[in-house]
C-alpha cells in the first residue's frame, strides 16, 4: 500500500483508472495487453456460463478461456469442469477488474437485462466483445453500447444463423430481384414467452444462487422458485422481452440484411391488454421502414404465439419463418431453407450466382477479427439497430401507442407514453 | 409449403453450509497451480491452523469490509471504489504463522499489516509487509525496502520470487517474538531480527516495531487484487 517517496504514486495510474470507470469514462489507466497476433490465442473472460453461454464457450474453446463468471454456483461448477484453468467469479464487475490486465476479449451471455452493463464495462476497458442477442435490454442501452463500440473494438452479436449459407442465398435472391421490388415482409414465430398467469410466492433463493447479482441493474425483487431462474426470465419485462425479444433478432435479421433496413419510422403493436410485469403470449407488431435509395418503403409485420399465421400471402407456412412479398412473387425462408412461391410460376428458376462469401462461422469471424482487425458481420453498429428495432415493438405494445420514431435522435415524436419503456434506472452499484 | 422451388440448404445464504465447505477448502494445503484456479478440493486444514477468512462473508474482520468482497472459490477480492481504508482482523495476534495466497493485477499495491493498532498508519504504528507488483514499470525505481515482502522502510526483501502477474503466489509470514520471516513461493525473502534494527531515525519513526501484538490487516483499497486461503496458527 505504501509507495511514498517513489515519485510516481499509485493514484496517478490506478486511481485514474478507477475514477474513469466510476465516471463512466474510458478505462484508460491500465496497461493494455499487446495486440494479439493471428498465431496467438485470444484470452477471453466469460460473463455467464450456462445456457447460450455454454454453447458460446464451446465455440470459443479453441482460444484461451482465462476467467468465467456465473451467479449460479452450480452452473459455474459445471463450466469449471470444462475450463479448469479459468479463474472463477460470481460478480462480472470484479472479474473484469481483476482480469483486465490479461484478457483481450469478453463473452457476454447472460439474461438480457445484464447485457449492457457487462458489455459497457468491457468496452470501456478496451476489450473486444461477443454479446448474445438481443444486444441490450433497452433501446437507450442499444444506442449507448453502439456508441462505445465505435472505437475500433471488434464486436459481434450472437445470432449464429446469420453465418449460414441459407441466409446468404436468401439475401442474394432478394437483392437479385427474384420476386421483384419488396414492400412487404411478414415474420412470425409461434413461441409464447409470455406471462403464464401463475402466482409466484417469494421464497429464499437457493444457497447456490447469488440472487442479488442475478438481479444486477434491475430493481430489487424477491426470488421465486421457477419464476425467473433458470430459463423463465424472458417472460418478465424486467429481465427479458418476451418472444419478440427472444426470436426477432434471429428472424428479422434476414430482411434487415437483405433489404438494407436500418431503423423504422413508425411502430404499432396489437395484443392482449399489456401487463405491467409480464410479456404477452401473443403479439403482432407493424414496423414501417422508409425508402432506402432505390429500394421502396417496407412494411414489416411480426406475429408470435397464437397469432403466428398458418398461411402467408396465400401460401401455407410452418411455425416459424420469414415471407418476402415482392411484386412478382413471394420468397419464404426459415433458418435452413427457402422457397419461391407460387411454385408453378418459378418452375425452372435459375438462382443467381453466389456472391456473398461463405462465413468462417459466426464465432470464428469474431475470433479472427479480434486478431486481424477484419470485419464481423453482426458488429454492434448493425446489431444495435436490429436490437433497437426489435425492442421498439415492445415499447409500442406497452405504451399502447403507435410510435413515430425519430431514428436520428432515438426519440419518439409526440409520444411521451413511450418514454418510460425506453430505458431504466439502475440499482446502486450498477452503471452503463 | 406447397411445391415451391426449394433449396433446403445444408444448415442447420443461506450460503452457510456451502460457505463452511468453501471456507475449509480455502485453507487446503494443496499448493496453488500457477495461473489457474484450483478445482474444488477436499477440506483439508493444516494442523493447528484456522481460517481468518471464512470464504463467504466478512465475519471476523473490521474496517473496510465493503471494499474487500468474498468471491468464488474462497477468494477475497479488493475492489477499488467499493470502500475506503484498510481491512483488519477484529482480533489481535501476537506470535503466529500466517499463510495466504495472493494474486496481483498490473501495478497492484497493497500491504500486509501485522501487530497493528486499528488507528494510525500501520506501517509506522504497527508493521507493514509490502504487497506490490514488483515487475511494474512504474515501480522500477522503488527502494529495496519498498519491494514486495519488505518490512516497509525497515527491512528489504529479497526480490525476484514473485510469479507473473495473474498467477497465485503463496506467502508465509512468521512473527515469533522479535523474529520475523517472510517466505514467498517457497523462498525466504525476509529473515529479520527486529532487535538488530539500530538506526535511531528508523526506530523513532517506527514505534510499531516495539509492539508485541496487534491486528493483522490488508492495507489498501486502490488496487484490484485477490487473496485466498488466509489461515493462521498462533504460536505460544
Amino acid at each position: 500500500m505504501r509507495t511514498r517517496g517513489i515519485g510516481v504514486g499509485r493514484r496517478q495510474f490506478l486511481g485514474a483508472a478507477s475514477a474513469g470507470l466510476a465516471a463512466g469514462g474510458v478505462w484508460s489507466g491500465l496497461p493494455a495487453r499487446a495486440a494479439v497476433s493471428p498465431n496467438e490465442k485470444l484470452a477471453i473472460a466469460a460473463v455467464g456460463t450456462g445456457g447460450m453461454a455454454a454453447a458460446d464457450l464451446k465455440n470459443l474453446a479453441g482460444e484461451e478461456i482465462v476467467a468465467i463468471c456465473d451467479v449460479d454456483e452450480k452452473t459455474l461448477a459445471t463450466a469449471a469442469t470444462l475450463y479448469p484453468s479459468a479463474e472463477r467469479y460470481h460478480d462480472f464487475r470484479l472479474m473484469l477488474e481483476l482480469e483486465s490486465g490479461r484478457i483481450d476479449a469478453v463473452l457476454v451471455a447472460t439474461p438480457d437485462h445484464v447485457h449492457a452493463t457487462a458489455t459497457m464495462m468491457a468496452l470501456k476497458m478496451g476489450k473486444h466483445v461477443y454479446c448474445e442477442k438481443p444486444l441490450t435490454w433497452s433501446v437507450q442501452e442499444a444506442r449507448t453500447v453502439a456508441a462505445a463500440a465505435e472505437r475500433g473494438l471488434v464486436t459481434q452479436m450472437g445470432i449464429g444463423v446469420h453465418a449460414t449459407d441459407n441466409y446468404r442465398r436468401v439475401v442474394e435472391l432478394v437483392r437479385g430481384g427474384a420476386v421483384g421490388p419488396i414492400r412487404e415482409v411478414v415474420v412470425w414465430c409461434n413461441k409464447a414467452w409470455g406471462g403464464d398467469g401463475r402466482v409466484h410466492q417469494p421464497v429464499p433463493p437457493p444457497a447456490t444462487l447469488h440472487w442479488d447479482l442475478w438481479l444486477g441493474p434491475a430493481a430489487a425483487r424477491d426470488y421465486a422458485a421457477g419464476a425467473y431462474h433458470p430459463g423463465q426470465w424472458r417472460r418478465w419485462w424486467a429481465f427479458g422481452g418476451g418472444t419478440l425479444g427472444d426470436m426477432a433478432c434471429h428472424l428479422v435479421d434476414l430482411p434487415f440484411w437483405a433489404l438494407e433496413l436500418t431503423l423504422p419510422e413508425s411502430i404499432a403493436a396489437e395484443g392482449p391488454p399489456p401487463d405491467p410485469e409480464t410479456a404477452p403470449t401473443e403479439l403482432s407488431v407493424t414496423y414501417r421502414f422508409p425508402a432506402r435509395g432505390q429500394l421502396p418503403p417496407v412494411t414489416l409485420t411480426w406475429h408470435d404465439g397464437t397469432r403466428a399465421p398458418k398461411e402467408v400471402a396465400g401460401h401455407p407456412v410452418p411455425a416459424m419463418g420469414v415471407m418476402f412479398v415482392g411484386e412478382t412473387g413471394s420468397l419464404f425462408a426459415d433458418y435452413g431453407s427457402w422457397k419461391l412461391l407460387p411454385a408453378d410460376k418459378f418452375a425452372g428458376f435459375v438462382a443467381p450466382p453466389q456472391s456473398i462469401p461463405k462465413s468462417v462461422g459466426h464465432w470464428q469471424e469474431w475470433i479472427d477479427a479480434c486478431k486481424t482487425g477484419g470485419p464481423t458481420t453482426c458488429d454492434f453498429a448493425y446489431s444495435s439497430r436490429l436490437t433497437e428495432t426489435v425492442l421498439l415493438g415492445n415499447v409500442a405494445y406497452r405504451s399502447g401507442r403507435t410510435i413515430s420514431w425519430d431514428a436520428a435522435t432515438g426519440k419518439p415524436v409526440g409520444c411521451p407514453e413511450a418514454e418510460p419503456f425506453l430505458s431504466r434506472e439502475y440499482r446502486s452499484g450498477w452503471t452503463l | 409449403m406447397g411445391d415451391g422451388v426449394s433449396n433446403t440448404a445444408a444448415v442447420l445464504r443461506r450460503r452457510s453450509l456451502l460457505a463452511a465447505a468453501v471456507g475449509l477448502a480455502a485453507v487446503s494445503v494443496r499448493p496453488g497451480r500457477a495461473g489457474a484456479a484450483d478445482p474444488p478440493v477436499p477440506a483439508v486444514v493444516e494442523e493447528g491452523f484456522v481460517p481468518l477468512f471464512n470464504g463467504t462473508d466478512m465475519t471476523g474482520w473490521v474496517g473496510n469490509v465493503t471494499g474487500y468482497v468474498p468471491e468464488a472459490d474462497g477468494k477475497l477480492v479488493c475492489s477499488p471504489g467499493r470502500g475506503q481504508g484498510n481491512l483488519y482482523t477484529a482480533r489481535e495476534y501476537a506470535n503466529f504463522v500466517l499463510r495466504f495466497e495472493f494474486r496481483l493485477t498490473p501495478g497492484a499495491n497493497n500491504g500486509l499489516g501485522i501487530r497493528a493498532p486499528l488507528e494510525g498508519d500501520a506501517a509506522y504504528v504497527g508493521m507493514e509487509l509490502q504487497i506490490l507488483d514488483d515487475g511494474a514499470e512504474v515501480y522500477r525505481t522503488v527502494q529495496p525496502w519498498q519491494r514486495h515482502g519488505s518490512i516497509y522502510h525497515v527491512v528489504a526483501a529479497k526480490p525476484g520470487h514473485q510469479r507473473p502477474v495473474g498467477e497465485w503466489n503463496e506467502q508465509e509470514v512468521v512473527a515469533d517474538g522479535r523474529h520475523v520471516t517472510v517466505t514467498l513461493n517457497g523462498t525466504v525473502i525476509v529473515d529479520a531480527d527486529l532487535d538488530a534494527v539500530k538506526d535511531p531515525a528508523i526506530l523513532s519513526k517506527h514505534p510499531g516495531l516495539q509492539r508485541t501484538k496487534g491486528h493483522i490487516g490488508f492495507l489498501g483499497h486502490g488496487s484490484p487484487l485477490a487473496f485466498r486461503k488466509i489461515r493462521i496458527k498462533e504460536l505460544p
